[in-house]
């Protein structure tokens, strides 16, 4: 066999043009998707429905007619709170209890029975969003479980996400009324009219591609090398798939999540997964554009998320296409393996949709993985807990992405936003006491569980003993565990083995912690904010949609990374800079 | 000196403690200390930290004393006057004789004082009795006395001015601790201000700010015994202090009092006594201005410039009434036309009291003037109010005296009718005399993004000539307290906020609905108390400098919080290399600014915290260079002066101070 690379020009290690060109194609598709994905946003927004989604709107009729007056008044920030609240612990209890009695359950035969901790940290993960899982999913869950019980999350946690979002918007830009909105019919149409049509879709591509979707629960077969007979878990894989990439989830079917052959068969739907992981967080960009009525507004959003996020893919990219000098590992390119670091990569993907893949995954708040994380350069290493320590401004999960991109720009126009001579305001509505103190709270939050945990579980041998390095290693494992849960990320490194009792009920908490903390945050400042009334933009006003804001945001951005520099050097720094 | 000796006044922490992020400064000097004089060897860096530590608080103390020391200078030698001024208080304001002396800082609200020629007036208070002429110099700076009287637009007093001639009796309308001097005080004094709703808003970011970062360092101490295991080399805590200190934005928080201190200072200075400092920061996010055209966009007096007769009226007999209607008239515009009468159409001198004349005053109900002398009756007023009352006695405007009418007005100019019986004469052409610059003003104004709003009584085509003529953006004419209280409810209604002028009586529901209410000094006492910032000088114009002051405020400290937070990148760099080199010796690559040894950095970095919170106190007193433009301008020029400056700067002066530590010696 020849090898490829002869006739393909190298960017740099084992940077090929081609492999370059997928992730071209990928910011191109974004590019062009974001605005109709932003329409379907604000459709479920605002129930103004394109012709082609009329057929479903007999499903929202039908619904609000149950739900009654729940469903068709407006509600305060704080009413809307108290539903999302309810339905979140609704939800809780569900999957608590859906999970640890899964083997007494009627449809689930067989299933294993799980500790009562496990599925307590089942069960905040998945409504949160945050999907960390303790378990390795095929083999402890039924394949009943995954779809009915934490599949339903997928779409309640996302919807959530998005109601949040759209609860913030609202408090942006009305004025004089003291309601924002009515939670049910945000979630109905958010599920309705965005999650459920993409997610049809790509469940159906996925299935094309040969991801399985079987009622049929294993696939028993020989093995070539030694002839003994052995099984695969199924079930119904491509519809978890879909949904865990598109609502920012990444709680997959399988422990090895899309770095498993039947999740993530081939390059196309490795393709689709970058893509689906990009598409709702990309398109509230442009939803920003369409509730403010300013093109720009989304667009230099957009912008912001994109080039903070094109600067860290290029250092994950680089890093993992170098080629390994120690010896023996051979890390050159050819007939049987591509170049670079192959290590814990799957041969089907390469270094680059591997370190692209870990970069959305950690951006995007869907923490799902193609390859092990753990074997990662640490620069990517260094760029996945920026990613998820910056808080969802890079893209984000489902909703709260948006959010925390509008905050950290009502903390910009705060901070530098005084240049101008004005009290600052964001569009119109001015940042004063009580919304600084609220931002604060915001900031200080993910940090505060972040460093406040770190710094105490390290003290105590039951939880550094399930650490499988020592030195800078092992501190680097445990934070990015602890940073993953408190930013409701939700991937991991495998050096944590964290389905221990101390583990799970920790986890469990900061998951709760950190979503349900945040989320009564973003609405008490809505509250706040919507009481402002918004004043007329002059040219004395501080322009917040042109390319000097752009720059003033990805300054406040960064000094918001700088908060967990001092940790990073003695996490992964160190390990790139050789103390193993 | 007496500033020095203040700085380490405040380093009392109850003092401390009013400023979270200097508190934790002041908190991490006195533990640097402990550590210091505990360390089981003091080197030189053992003394470093805590002296420097220690100088980065009373360096931000110097600058509150000093913004401070500033404003005192200006209200203290008032104060002295106040404190010695005894004021004789009634028991019964309608008799004068019997009355006690008291110390003026005992007169409370309520209370009536008989002031005398030479006596001080002891409070602020409205005269209710007689006329006097007041020296007002002691607070306004002006030399020429003006006259205070009751009953009309000028009964407010102020307490310290002089009572030159004559009597009166004056009831107190402020308590004791609430005058205008009090206030002028308390707004230059650290421990009495009141913080500003932003300054309030920035403190709350600055001490989260302080948390995060002492959370932040407190969590190394784990981490690096974590990783140091048995072998490593823990963290020294007086390192762990310094990057700490230097995290924190200490020279936004070192010197936020100081910058509000002074924005009150500027105002002081330009004789404006804000009664909040609200209003201030209301100032400088003013979208609206509302300028009275008198004073403000026009010379304050008219001047007649011509009769125009009716066609059945010669010049002659129009000039002589013109005179003989005017002759009583002491203000500018009467005179003015007595004056023309006398020179252009050869009046000849008359005395009105020789004449046996009496006089018509104006009033706010007829809104006429004039004299009768026996039968006659000779009046002139505005274009309305003479066809209102001719057409009462059963006479009419001839259409050749409103033709000209209408063209004085569209030119600018303010027709005056004047009257004889139900007969109407003729008409006075006055003249605004639209004031230099203020054209250019006014363009600078929108280009800052601020509307400017003529208001006037004249009707509306003479406003719309002076209008285009200064280049306001809109007028209001025959502007009525409630016209210009609707108009400043509309704009609010819309989220604009709306500064404005005024001086009588009539303007206090406006003055009180206004965000920013500028009070002439000369206007009443209502008026004062609807507003919310009074002009000692009763300069309209001073209230364009008002929301320059109000921006530059503002602008100083987002300028000076940008670029605190800017350096923390260059500190990182210089810091956390020196930090854990002795724990990952390997992160010495990281070095990239190449110090010479942790020490060094460390204590480069904290004498470079320290020295540029006293380097930039002269910035924090004046405040950032400002000139009105728009909002993008601006901020692209603060951001590359204090974003691009605060980000490149530490690099350079944590370098060189490193390189100068390691020149003396230090390891």
């Amino acid at each position: 066999m020849d090898t490829p690379a002869a006739s393909v020009p190298n960017l740099g290690g084992f940077l090929t043009v081609t492999s370059a060109l997928e992730l071209i194609t990928l910011i191109a598709l974004v590019i062009i998707f974001y605005k109709p994905l932003g329409a379907l946003l604000y459709a479920a927004m605002s129930g103004q429905v394109p012709t082609w989604l009329k057929p479903l709107k007999f499903i929202e009729t039908a619904l609000k007619a149950v739900a009654g007056r729940a469903a068709n008044t407006e509600m305060t920030a704080r009413q809307y709170l108290k539903a999302v609240l309810g339905l979140s612990l609704l939800s809780f209890l569900v999957v608590w209890a859906g999970v640890y009695f899964q083997p007494a359950l009627p449809l689930f035969p067989g299933a294993e029975p799980l500790r009562l901790d496990t599925a307590f940290n089942l069960a905040a993960s998945y409504i949160t969003n945050t999907n960390w899982q303790a378990v390795t999913a095929e083999r402890a869950l039924h394949p009943l479980t995954q779809t009915l019980i934490l599949g339903v999350q997928h779409f309640i946690s996302a919807a959530v996400g998005l109601c949040a979002a759209f609860v913030l918007l609202r408090a942006l830009k009305r004025k004089d009324t003291k309601v924002l909105g009515n939670f049910w019919q945000d979630i109905i149409r958010s599920v309705l009219y965005l999650l459920l049509p993409l997610y049809l879709v790509y469940a159906l591509i996925l299935g094309f591609e040969g991801v399985p979707q079987t009622l049929h629960t294993e696939l028993s077969y020989t093995m070539v090398e030694d002839g003994k007979n052995v099984s695969a878990p199924l079930g119904l894989v491509a519809s978890l798939e879909a949904s865990k990439q598109l609502g920012t989830n990444g709680g997959g079917f399988y422990g090895a999540n899309a770095g498993h052959p039947f999740a993530n068969p081939t390059p196309l739907t490795n393709f689709l997964g970058l893509l689906a992981m990009l598409l709702v967080p990309a398109g509230l960009c442009h939803l920003v554009s369409l509730v403010c009525n300013n093109q720009r507004q989304g667009r230099i959003l957009l912008l912001v998320k994109m080039l903070s996020l094109l600067w860290c893919i290029g250092f994950a990219v680089y890093s993992e296409a170098l080629p390994i000098t120690a010896s023996p590992i051979d890390s050159t390119l050819g007939a049987y393996q591509s170049g670079g670091a192959m290590e814990g990569k799957e041969q089907r993907f390469g270094t680059l949709s591997s370190a692209v893949w870990a970069m959305l995954a950690t951006a995007t708040g869907t923490g799902a993985n193609n390859a092990s994380f753990e074997a990662l350069h640490p620069v990517t290493t260094t760029f996945q807990l920026i990613l998820m320590q910056v808080g969802e401004v890079i893209f984000g999960g489902s909703g709260m992405g948006i959010v925390a991109v509008l905050l950290y720009c009502l903390l910009t126009v705060f901070i530098a936003g005084l240049m101008v001579g004005r009290t600052p305001e964001f569009w119109g509505k001015k940042i004063g006491v009580a919304e600084v103190r609220l931002l604060s709270l915001y900031i200080l939050l993910p940090p505060f569980l972040t460093l406040t945990t770190t710094a105490v579980v390290l003290g105590f041998p039951v939880y550094t003993a399930q650490l499988a390095n020592m030195g800078s290693i092992g501190f680097t494992e445990l934070l990015y565990g602890v940073t993953s849960v408190a930013q409701n990320n939700g991937s991991a490194l495998g050096g944590l083995s964290a389905d221990v009792p101390v583990y799970n009920w920790l986890f469990g908490v900061l998951m709760l912690l950190s979503r349900f903390g945040t989320l009564t945050i973003v609405f008490l400042l809505s509250e706040q904010l919507l009481s402002r009334r918004p004043a007329p933009a002059t040219s004395g006003t501080l322009a917040t949609d042109d390319l000097t804001f752009a720059g003033l945001l990805l300054g406040i951005i960064i000094v918001g990374v700088l908060t967990y520099l001092p940790a990073l050097f003695l996490g992964p720094i160190a390990m790139m800079v050789g103390n193993v | 000196m007496s500033n020095l000796v203040c700085a380490f006044k405040k380093l009392d922490p109850r003092v401390q403690a009013r400023n979270p992020l200097m508190f934790l400064v002041y908190g991490c000097s006195v533990v640097a200390t402990f550590y210091a004089i505990t360390a089981p060897s003091i080197g030189a860096f053992e003394v470093l930290v805590p002296v420097t530590l220690w100088l980065t608080v009373l360096f931000a103390n110097l600058a509150e004393a000093v913004a401070e020391g500033k404003g005192k200078a200006q209200t203290d030698s008032l104060r002295q006057s106040r404190q010695q001024t005894m004021a004789k208080k009634l028991k019964n304001p309608d008799d004068h004789g019997n009355h006690t002396m008291i110390s003026a800082t005992s007169l409370a609200k309520g209370d009536y004082v008989f002031i005398e020629a030479g006596d001080v007036i002891p409070g602020d208070g409205q005269v209710i009795e007689g006329v006097a002429s007041v020296d007002e110099s002691a607070i306004t700076g002006e030399s020429a006395p003006v006259i205070r009287e009751s009953g009309g637009d000028r009964d407010a007093v102020t307490a310290g001015t002089r009572v030159l001639s004559d009597w009166l009796v004056v009831r107190i309308t402020t308590n004791p601790g609430e005058t205008f001097l009090d206030r002028m005080i308390a707004l230059v004094e650290a421990g009495k201000r009141q913080k500003t709703p932003n300054e309030m808003a920035l403190g709350i970011l600055l001490a989260a700010m302080s948390l995060l970062f002492l959370l932040v360092v407190a969590a190394l101490l784990p981490f690096s015994q974590y990783i140091g295991g048995e072998t490593g080399t823990p963290l020294s805590m007086l390192a762990l202090i310094a990057l700490l200190v230097c995290l924190a934005p200490t020279t936004i928080g070192g010197l936020i009092s100081a910058i509000g201190i002074a924005g009150m200072n500027r105002l002081l200075k330009r004789n404006v006594v804000a009664l909040s400092g609200r209003a201030v920061e209301a100032a400088g996010d003013a979208a609206v201005l509302l300028l009275d055209k008198t004073g403000t966009i026009t010379h304050g007096n008219r001047q007649a410039v011509a009769f125009v007769p009716a066609a059945t009226v010669s010049l002659t007999r129009l000039a002589e009434a013109c005179a003989l209607a005017s002759l009583a008239d002491e203000t500018p515009e009467g005179r003015s036309i007595v004056a023309l009468a006398y020179e252009k159409y050869a009046v000849p001198e008359q005395n009105w009291q020789d004449l046996g004349a009496t006089f018509i005053p104006f009033t706010a109900e007829t809104r006429v003037s004039g004299v009768t002398i026996g039968e006659r009756s000779i009046w002139k007023g505005a274009g309305d109010a003479v066809s209102l009352r001719v057409s009462k006695i059963g006479g009419s405007i001839p259409s050749d005296v409103s033709a000209a009418r209408d063209a004085i007005a569209r030119e600018g100019g303010t027709p005056l009718l004047i009257a004889e019986g139900n007969e109407v004469l003729g008409v006075i052409q006055l003249k605004d005399i639209v004031k230099a610059g203020i054209k250019v003003r006014l363009a600078e104004l929108r280009r800052m993004g601020i509307k400017s709003i003529m208001i006037t009584g004249d009707n509306p085509l003479t406003a719309a000539a002076i209008a285009a003529e200064a280049g306001v953006d809109d007028f209001l004419a025959e502007a009525t307290p409630e016209a210009k209280l609707k108009l400043i409810r509309k704009m609010q209604d819309g989220g604009e906020l709306v500064a404005m002028v005024g001086d009588g009586t009539n303007d206090a529901p406006a003055l009180a609905q206004a965000d920013v209410a500028l009070v002439m000094n000369s206007g009443t006492q209502a008026a004062k108390e609807a507003g919310n910032m009074v002009d000692l000088d009763s300069d309209p114009t001073k209230l364009i400098e008002i929301v320059e002051i109000g921006k530059q405020l503002l602008m100083t400290r987002g300028a000076l919080t940008t670029f605190s937070f800017a350096n923390d990148l260059a500190k990182y760099f210089a810091l956390l290399p020196a930090l854990f080199v002795g724990l990952v010796p390997g992160l010495a690559v990281l070095n990239i600014m190449q110090l010479s040894s942790p020490s060094t950095a460390i204590g480069a970095a904290l004498i470079y915290n320290a020295l540029s919170i006293i380097a930039l106190v002269p910035l924090a007193l004046r405040g950032v260079s400002y000139r009105p433009a728009p909002a993008g301008y601006l901020l692209r020029r603060n951001l590359l002066v204090y974003g691009l400056g605060g980000v490149v700067l530490p690099f350079a002066g944590i370098k060189l101070l490193d390189m100068l530590l390691a020149a003396a010696g230090m390891v």
